[in-house]
């Protein structure tokens, strides 16, 4: 799944150790799922959308099949 | 969300030392007791008393497990799943060695292969998540 979790960080001028403070789980966390390497469950999604204000489809796209 | 994978970290580092000092400080003196009194009936008492510290590690780990975030919580299980798995493996196949013909070993070497596998399943499953 692809996502737009950098540029959002990028936009407040947070560090991935900043935004892993904020919802609570390890920077390793953070990094996964801005490369897609993992995609984040459900909870931790909705935490994302509301940490940053935007509905989770403005955020996680899904792999064209 | 009760904790942060920090705090969790922090508390499970914590709890670990402590088990581990308290393992130690059992150890020696326990090792020393034993070695002295060959014979005696109540070394089959005192002798398993160093893993009472074990079973306290042992509650720490599972407080950590369901602490820890989401990946680590894979990353955990996985590592756990391939040790499982590879214990099996090594423990069955040496069993029919035995049952072949093969000494007899020690069942200190269960936790070693088990480590052994763990630790290996830790670094395949983190190569492949961060």
């Amino acid at each position: 799944m692809k996502n737009t979790l950098r540029d959002l960080r990028a936009e407040r001028g947070w560090t991935q150790a900043d935004l892993s403070d904020e919802l609570g789980v390890s920077r390793q966390t953070i990094n996964a799922i801005e490369t897609g390497k993992y995609d984040p469950s459900l909870p931790l999604a909705f935490r994302i959308a509301t940490l940053f204000g935007r509905p989770i489809e403005a955020i996680f796209h899904p792999d064209a099949p | 969300m009760p904790v942060d994978q920090d705090t969790a970290r922090r508390a499970y580092n914590r709890e670990m030392l402590l088990g581990l000092a308290a393992y130690a400080a059992l150890l020696v003196p326990i090792l020393f007791v034993m070695d002295a009194n060959p014979d005696a009936w109540w070394r089959y008492v005192i002798g398993p008393v160093p893993m009472i510290p074990a079973v306290f590690m042992v509650f720490a780990y599972v407080r950590y497990f369901r602490r820890a975030d989401e990946l680590q919580q894979r990353i955990g299980l996985e590592s756990l799943a391939f040790a499982f798995g590879g214990t099996f493996v090594v423990t069955f196949t040496y069993g029919f060695l035995d049952f072949a013909g093969l000494p007899r070993i020690s069942w200190w070497w269960v936790w070693a292969v088990m480590c052994t596998f763990w630790i290996i399943g830790g670094f395949l499953s983190r190569r492949r998540w961060l």
